[in-house]
């Protein structure tokens, strides 16, 4: 676990000079950066990792959750570098279109009943279990070609994806170049489609307490007054709440069957549990900072001029402070997703994290901790899923420290 | 001051009674009751037991009860271990803890305060750089991965210390490393970085154009003025060992209140999960109140507010 | 304030707290055991009657005795508190004579009426003994422990009276004797029971302690606990004090190997009534009867025991300390037993199997045997379209046993078709249909599924471990390959996965069963309709009637062809889908003695020794079940 959000990280620290910043700040700040070999060189990482993650399903990779159980704990191995995989059924995607829009038309018939049993409020319970079920064998047939190879459940995007892979590749895919798991899946392939999930969960996370951080902390400081000290006490409160057990409290009830459920109805798996409640912890830190900028950005003579032109005081905030809360923001960003991304590590350690067939870093790391053993070590499965994630929790903490050079050499570490 | 530790206390009861009422109503939220026994009761005996724990009332009489009871320190019964209170889990759980974390934060501490400052003594060469290398690493790993990593150097590679178990100090070392690495290798970075900018302080190359040796410069002079940022870390870096002990006592088998919890939460033994975020709330708001006075002790520019 | 002082404050902060971490763990240290072994999990309880799993069974073994214990290699009883016994002709009653030396802890004597009084706690329905089924062989056992529900007009009944709310929690009220004339239901859960005593109908109704201690009753109704069958219609009868005779329902051939199962220990009343439960268990507290007593229990930590210096066989107890330590982790268990912390683990990794059972020379520590237990999935049959038996038998059909126990399950697990696992004497092996993917294929599209198009999504439940999570892994795979159906799996922790079990909220559930008994009725007893382990929802009359009529039925031979025939009818509706059989992984140091391998991987403390000269090898190694 890294830090956690409970303590008071940075509030006294980042606070930068403001006076001076604009465009030409931040091309400043940019130069500086560039001249930084660490950063430019974990950048230039990240970038690498986040665009093979996003390609993932372009790639020439073996499905990711395709059992051989004949290569159970293969060793890495690159001879031959290439082989055969198994071969994607066109016919069978050419025939679901015809499938799907039949059950669609099931699926008006079943909406209308559910309207209709809601109106009459009888067996509305059994009209909504039918209304899942049919949209879940919708899902389930348009997946079903995919799945039959190997693949998670698929989105759009990632389908086509997939089929043009197979288009451009055939059927020919890398060997296990990080060799295999006990139900001989390749591992190479599980840490590429692991990167989607764990990036995305970062990030996804990240961005929703950077969106409440930043408008609380700019509300709370622009209002000033008692709706400033209301507001701050509120995240003082907070700030002593163990988060991380709440966390898991939340979703062990969240995992409880008939909720989980209701909640898969409304699209929203443990995934999406996850990046709501993180993102609702990790915000108070940025609320706290932002509000100390904003408090000495209000006073500032290009505000005031706003304020004179007669602009709303929503326009003032969201015009002329945030885009000058960029830096803190950076710095901010750079520092929360490698903890995030740990979190969802140390949940997948508890078995709470991301759910089969999906894969992430930390379950990848988790499943290796597991069979290290005196008695053999399959050393490969522990080894890579650590590289992966460290390289890039490395990535992005020289970044972040780059950046918070770059913006403002006298910030300290915090 | 007396000000000060009232309105702290006023604010750690507010606290305390959300976390309470939220838990309270997800608990209750959950379907199964407390008393969900394996073996399907007789109406009656069901019965009996609803009216005996107020279960027949509405929710919010039975969130009142519960609540008198929580304010009279009775935490009430562990659903999954029945021979035992959580008032009782607590007691047998918060020293162990206690022992784990304290250690965990000396370690963290002295091995970082030592690394950041030989890496500010050594700067710019190949040292600096592989101790830095080393102290982000130990931010950028999970928990999990580096007690895994231990145990096969420190347990079977070199038999120095035991695999698991609770008893004596040997058990306690490998698993205070793991809980205080990540916090070592933050306040190596602080500390470093503070060094760095205290060395070059005026007063410093005052010292150094004396003739003051290199040694007595650095301990006596230099860190002093480094300390500052490292003890304001301390109190994040104590939420988070409390909070990181969850994983270390579970992979090193220690019974303390991280285990207990996990076990709680993943067992659905919910009192026992409430009583230990409540716990958990007080020891946050504990710590952070220790770590302020401390901070104002340190530092004369401070007013306790 | 000075800056030296700020410093001695910074340096006296930083002493403190390692001045913390020292006194804590100087505390802890405790003498070393003679013998540790791993207990798994944290044990729910020490009370006999409420445990069911098998970390509780290890500890109860040790620190209770019923009136007889098994032999700790074949499992045949052999006397404990009873010296001996006498069974009638007809098989149905039992009188056991307890011998004189048998002692509870606090050095009072063992007596019938130590029996009486727990066997009555372990049937009341206030105590809610999940394996309380285990007793109602026994004569009116059955009805006694169904309380209210239990008891017809005419029946003698006994009314429990309430006590004051603060009273001590196991006292029994006041009891009255009387006939039941009529029931009046007032509500669902709500009845009268009019009993007549002495002549005269009163009214009592049922309610808690603490509402009759506060509201009066209406007029002409008396509050009382609960109104039960009167207890001496039960067929448990205390001749004098050291003569017990037993009344069964059925002649039950494996009713004496019952007694010597942990649910039917007894407790000490004294002990109970004097601090209440459950703290009548408290490590200080607690009096027991057997060839231990618990020196201190520190949860999710260790129990400790000692050898008890009042059990009547204390000169054949060997061992003196004993470490019980809940280690849930098969990998902290497995290095601990490598680094020497202890002597014996139950269980190992499947990975670290893989690698010790190919060993060469093989290991003196390490001999997989199986026992009478059985891994199979349960099917939720009152789920669609889990409710045809087609789908069931496909999605039985479907799996490739051979590739799961080869690849998942190093130990050399058998692949099994069948829910009693061979092993019983004279029982034929019955077997679901032979594995075939078009056959499976077929009856899918025959049920209105081909491809498995418009299957509704599955979810397999297990609970948390590192091979049933594996091997639902691959049936997962087993199945969308074979079906083209989709599922999901899930799982949660022993008491959460339990809880999932007995509510019904699960499609498909891995479950396995290890027999209490050696007798294929351990196993086909689950699947009746009334049964709290059947929690299929499936029910077959005539599978009823067959168990049943087997239960009556004296001739061994006869008793077989009944359960054989129960057997085939679960096998073909297949509510469950067998997987394979259970092999012990035991663990043993070489240099302990009286381990054995057994049918029902059963081992007893009591029995154990250990003896660092030995040259060959220990028992353990030797035998075979």
């Amino acid at each position: 676990m890294s830090e956690t959000p409970n303590g008071k990280p940075g509030e006294a620290v980042l606070v930068p000079q403001v006076a001076s910043m604009g465009m030409s700040l931040s091309q400043d700040a940019w130069r500086r950066l560039r001249k930084n070999r660490v950063a430019m060189l974990s950048l230039g990482t990240l970038i690498t990792i986040c665009v093979l993650a996003l390609l993932t399903p372009l790639l020439p990779l073996q499905a990711p959750d395709r059992a051989q159980t004949a290569l159970q704990y293969e060793e890495p191995t690159a001879s031959p570098l290439w082989i055969l995989s198994r071969h994607l059924d066109e016919d069978e995607i050419a025939r679901t279109p015809a499938l799907v829009s039949m059950m669609e038309k099931e699926l008006a018939v079943l909406k209308t009943r559910y309207k209709q049993a809601r109106k009459d409020s009888i067996g509305l319970e059994d009209a909504r279990r039918q209304l899942r079920r049919k949209e879940a064998e919708i899902q389930d047939t348009v997946q079903a070609p995919y799945r039959n190879l190997g693949y998670p459940q698929l989105g759009f995007l990632s389908r086509s994806m997939v089929r043009a892979r197979f288009a451009l590749f055939g059927d020919w895919s890398i060997n296990s170049l990080c060799g295999r798991d006990i139900l001989g899946r390749d591992l190479l392939s599980r840490l590429f489609w692991g990167a989607r999930i764990s990036l995305l969960v970062g990030l996804v996370a990240t961005i929703v307490s950077l969106v409440i951080g930043v408008n609380y902390g700019a509300i709370s400081g622009y209002c000033g007054g008692w709706i400033d000290d209301a507001m701050m006490r509120a995240v003082d409160v907070l700030y002593s709440v163990p988060f991380i057990f709440v966390v898991i409290f939340l979703l062990t009830i969240l995992g409880e069957e008939s909720i989980a459920d209701e909640l898969a109805y409304w699209g929203i798996n443990r995934i999406t549990v996850f990046f709501l409640v993180v993102g609702a912890i990790y915000w108070l830190t940025m609320s706290r900072v932002v509000r100390g900028q904003v408090i000495s950005l209000k006073h500032e003579l290009f505000v005031e001029a706003a304020r004179s032109l007669g602009a709303s005081q929503s326009r003032i905030i969201f015009l002329h402070l945030l885009p000058n809360l960029m830096s803190v923001v950076l710095v901010y960003l750079t520092l929360t997703i490698p903890r995030v991304m740990l979190f969802e590590a140390f949940l997948s350690f508890l078995g709470l994290g991301v759910e089969p067939p999906d894969v992430s870093w930390g379950l990848l790391a988790n499943e290796g901790i597991k069979v290290i053993t005196p008695v053999k070590l399959y050393w490969w499965l522990i080894l890579f899923p650590s590289l992966a994630l460290g390289a890039t929790l490395l990535a992005l903490n020289f970044l972040g420290d780059g950046v918070r050079d770059a913006l403002d050499p006298r910030l300290r570490d915090t | 001051m007396i000000s000060f530790m009232l309105r702290r206390l006023l604010w750690m009861a507010i606290t305390l009674l959300v976390v309470f009422t939220v838990s309270f109503f997800l608990m209750r939220s959950v379907p199964g009751g407390p008393f969900d026994r394996e073996r399907v009761l007789e109406p009656e005996i069901m019965q009996n037991i609803e009216k005996r724990y107020n279960l027949d009332k509405p929710l919010y009489q039975q969130y009142l009860f519960e609540l008198s009871k929580v304010v009279r320190g009775d935490l009430g019964y562990s659903y999954k271990i029945n021979d035992y209170t959580v008032n009782e889990v607590i007691a047998e759980g918060l020293p162990i803890s206690v022992a784990l974390g304290s250690l965990a934060l000396v370690f963290a501490t002295t091995l970082g305060l030592v690394a950041g400052v030989t890496s500010a003594v050594l700067r710019g060469t190949w040292g600096d750089v592989l101790l830095m290398l080393i102290a982000t690493l130990g931010i950028a790993l999970p928990n999990f991965v580096i007690a895994g990593i231990c145990i096969l150097l420190f347990v079977f590679l070199i038999p120095l210390f035991p695999a698991a178990g609770w008893g004596d100090f040997n058990q306690l070392v490998l698993p205070a490393f793991c809980l205080g690495a990540p916090y070592a290798a933050y306040v190596a970075r602080i500390a470093r970085t503070s060094m760095l900018d205290v060395l070059s302080q005026d007063h410093i190359r005052t010292a150094r154009a004396k003739g003051v040796g290199p040694l007595r410069l650095i301990l006596v002079h230099a860190l002093r003025g480094a300390l500052l940022p490292v003890v304001s870390f301390l109190g994040p870096a104590v939420a988070g060992i409390l909070t990181g002990s969850l994983v270390v006592e579970q992979i090193f088998a220690i019974p303390g209140l991280g285990s207990h919890f996990v076990q709680a939460a993943l067992q659905k033994d919910y009192t026992l999960a409430m009583g230990l975020v409540l716990l958990y709330t007080v020891l946050l708001y504990g710590m952070n109140w220790l770590v302020d006075l401390s901070y104002a002790l340190l530092d004369p520019r401070v007013e306790l507010a | 304030m000075s800056s030296t002082s700020r410093n001695l404050i910074a340096c006296f902060l930083l002493g403190s707290l390692l001045l913390t971490a020292v006194w804590t763990t100087l505390g802890g240290g405790l003498p070393p055991a003679d013998f540790t072994f791993i207990n798994e999990s944290e044990v729910k309880s020490v009370d006999p009657a409420l445990i069911t799993g098998q970390p509780e069974g290890r500890i109860a073994y040790s620190i209770f005795e019923g009136l007889i214990r098994n032999d700790p290699k074949t499992l045949e009883p052999i006397p404990g508190v009873a010296q001996r016994w006498e069974i009638s002709e007809d098989r149905l009653e039992y009188t056991f004579f307890l011998r004189e030396d048998a002692r509870w802890s606090d050095g009072t004597p063992v007596t019938a009426h130590d029996f009486a009084y727990s066997w009555r706690r372990f049937l009341d329905p206030r105590t809610a003994a999940e394996y309380a089924y285990q007793a109602w062989y026994i004569k009116n056992a059955h009805n006694y422990s169904r309380g209210g529900s239990g008891v017809r007009p005419g029946d003698a009944v006994e009314v429990e009276l309430n006590l004051p709310p603060d009273a001590i929690n196991t006292l029994r009220g006041e009891v009255i004797y009387g006939k039941l004339v009529r029931i009046v239901p007032r509500s669902d859960d709500q009845r009268d029971f009019v009993v007549k005593i002495a002549g005269k109908d009163t009214t009592f109704r049922p309610t808690d302690d603490s509402e009759a201690a506060k509201v009066q009753p209406p007029n002409g109704v008396r509050w009382c606990r609960q109104v039960l069958l009167d207890f001496h219609e039960v067929g448990i009868e205390i001749l004098d004090d050291r003569t017990l005779r037993i009344t069964l329902e059925n002649p039950t051939p494996y009713f004496l190997g019952l007694l010597g199962f942990y649910p039917l220990f007894p407790v000490n009343q004294r002990c109970l009534e004097t601090y209440g439960a459950p703290a009548w268990t408290k490590a200080n507290h607690v009096v027991t009867n057997g060839a231990y007593e618990i020196a201190f229990r520190r949860i999710r930590d260790r129990i400790r025991l000692v050898k008890s210096d009042q059990y009547w066989n204390r000169e054949n107890v060997r061992l003196e300390v004993v470490d019980a330590l809940a280690v849930e982790s098969l990998t902290t268990a497995l290095n601990l037993f490598l680094t020497d912390k202890a002597d014996w683990i139950g269980d190992v990794p499947p990975p670290a199997m893989r690698e010790l059972v190919r060993e060469d020379p093989p290991r003196n520590d390490l001999n997989p045997a199986p026992f009478l237990s059985s891994y199979y999935y349960l099917i939720n049959t009152r789920r669609k379209p889990l409710d045809d038996v087609r789908i069931r038998r496909a999605l039985s059909m479907a799996l490739d046993r051979e590739e799961i126990t080869s690849k998942l399950l190093p130990a050399g697990e058998p692949p099994s078709l069948s829910l009693v696992p061979p092993g019983i004497e004279g029982y034929h092996l019955q077997t679901a249909e032979p594995e075939s993917a078009d056959e499976a294929r077929r009856l899918f599209a025959e049920a209105g599924y081909p491809e498995g198009h418009g299957f509704p999504r599955l979810e397999i439940l297990t609970n948390t471990h590192e091979a049933h999570q594996a091997i639902a892994e691959l049936i997962r795979k087993q199945w969308q390959r074979v079906l083209g159906i989709s599922v999901k799996t899930r799982n949660e922790e022993w008491g959460a996965y339990h809880t999932s079990m007995r509510q019904g909220k699960y499609d498909i559930a891995r479950r396995g069963w290890i027999s209490d008994y050696t007798d294929p009725n351990t196993f086909l007893n689950m699947f009746i309709t009334h049964s709290e382990q059947n929690s299929t929802g499936w029910s077959n009359a005539k599978y009823d009637q067959f168990v049943v009529q087997a239960s009556y039925e004296v001739d061994p031979q006869k008793r077989f062809r009944l359960l054989e025939q129960a057997e085939r009818i679960l096998l073909d509706e297949l509510p469950l889908i067998p997987i394979y059989t259970y092999v012990s992984k035991n663990m043993v140091k070489p240099y302990v003695r009286g381990f054995y391998n057994n049918v029902r991987d059963e081992h007893y403390i009591w029995a154990m020794w250990i003896d660092r000269s030995l040259e060959q090898q220990n028992e353990f190694m030797r035998s075979r079940p």
